[in-house]
C-alpha cells in the first residue's frame, strides 16, 4: 500500500508530513505549521501524531480569570538585586525578603519548601558564568 | 491625540535584572502549570515559544507528556532537543484579574536559560503594554 493510499484511508501515520511538520517547527514557521496540521488533521482524523501536534500548535486560550493576589513582589525584587548574585547556579525559594532555599538541585530546594510546609513561593534561577 | 485600551489586572515586572546571560529586560511574574509558585518569566516577543527547563516544569508539576513532539529549536546557546507541550500559565495581578492562558511551551533538559513568555502559543492572545516609569505590565484578554 503506497502511503498516499494509506494517508487517505486514515490507515496509518502520514509519516513524511509529520516530518514537514516538525521541520517548519523547527525553522520557526509556525503559521505554516498551523495551516499544514488543520490540512492533516481533515485528511488523517484517526492518526495520533497529527492530534499530538494539532494540541501543541493550537493557538493559546483564556482558560479562567482568578482573583488579584495584591502582592507586587517588590520585597522578592529587593532582594533578587542586593543578593541573588551571591547564589551562582543555585535555584533560590524566595517567600517575600527571605531565602527559604538555595541549592543547585531544585529538587533539594522543593524537600525544604516541603518541610517548613511552604508554597506560593518566588522560583528563582541564579545562572553560573560561563566560561 | 490620545488612544484609550482597557486591561484586565497589571502586575509589577523586574526590569533590567543582570545574569549572566545578559540581561533580563523585562520579567513577569507567572505560574507556569498554574499552581501556587511564581517564577518570573522574560517577557520575550522575538521567542517562538514560552520556554522553560525540564527541571523547573517536573518541578511545578507540569511536565511534558510521553506524547508531545519532540523538536530540535536554534536558541542563544545553540541548537537544542526538547518537547512541544501545552501548559496552563495564569499571569497574576496585584490588581484586577489573573488571566490563565493555556499556552504552548518548549521544554528541554537542556535549556540552563531563563524561563521565557513568548509570542507563538501565548502573548499572541494576549493584549499588553509596559509603562516604564512604573514598571508596570498591564494585560487584558485581547478578544474582550
Amino acid at each position: 500500500m503506497s502511503e498516499k493510499t494509506a494517508v487517505a484511508s486514515g490507515e496509518q501515520e502520514p509519516a513524511e508530513e509529520l516530518r514537514r511538520l516538525q521541520a517548519l517547527v523547527e525553522d520557526g514557521r509556525v503559521e505554516a505549521a498551523r495551516t499544514l496540521v488543520t490540512e492533516l488533521a481533515a485528511r488523517c482524523p484517526e492518526s495520533e501524531g497529527v492530534r499530538q501536534w494539532a494540541r501543541v500548535l493550537a493557538p493559546p486560550r483564556i482558560v479562567g480569570a482568578q482573583p488579584a493576589s495584591g502582592s507586587g513582589l517588590e520585597a522578592e525584587r529587593r532582594w533578587l538585586r542586593a543578593h541573588a548574585a551571591e547564589y551562582p547556579g543555585c535555584w533560590l525559594a524566595l517567600d517575600g525578603d527571605r531565602l527559604i532555599a538555595a541549592d543547585a538541585d531544585l529538587k533539594n530546594v522543593r524537600s525544604s519548601l516541603d518541610h517548613e510546609g511552604l508554597s506560593g513561593v518566588l522560583l528563582h534561577y541564579q545562572p553560573a558564568p560561563r566560561e | 491625540m490620545s488612544f484609550g485600551q482597557a486591561y484586565s489586572g497589571w502586575a509589577r515586572y523586574l526590569s533590567d535584572y543582570p545574569t549572566d546571560y545578559g540581561e533580563m529586560l523585562v520579567a513577569v511574574p507567572c505560574h507556569p502549570g498554574a499552581g501556587p509558585d511564581l517564577v518570573y518569566g522574560l517577557l520575550d516577543t522575538a521567542a517562538q515559544w514560552c520556554v522553560m527547563s525540564l527541571d523547573l516544569a517536573e518541578d511545578l508539576g507540569c511536565p511534558p507528556r510521553a506524547d508531545d513532539p519532540s523538536a530540535m529549536l536554534h536558541t542563544r546557546f545553540g541548537r537544542m532537543l526538547g518537547q512541544i507541550a501545552r501548559v496552563p500559565l495564569v499571569l497574576p495581578v496585584v490588581d484586577g484579574e489573573a488571566l490563565t492562558v493555556e499556552a504552548t511551551f518548549w521544554i528541554s533538559d537542556q535549556w540552563s536559560g531563563p524561563t521565557v513568555i513568548g509570542w507563538k502559543g501565548c502573548l499572541e492572545r494576549i493584549r499588553f503594554a509596559i509603562d516604564p516609569q512604573t514598571e508596570t505590565f498591564y494585560f487584558a484578554d485581547s478578544e474582550v
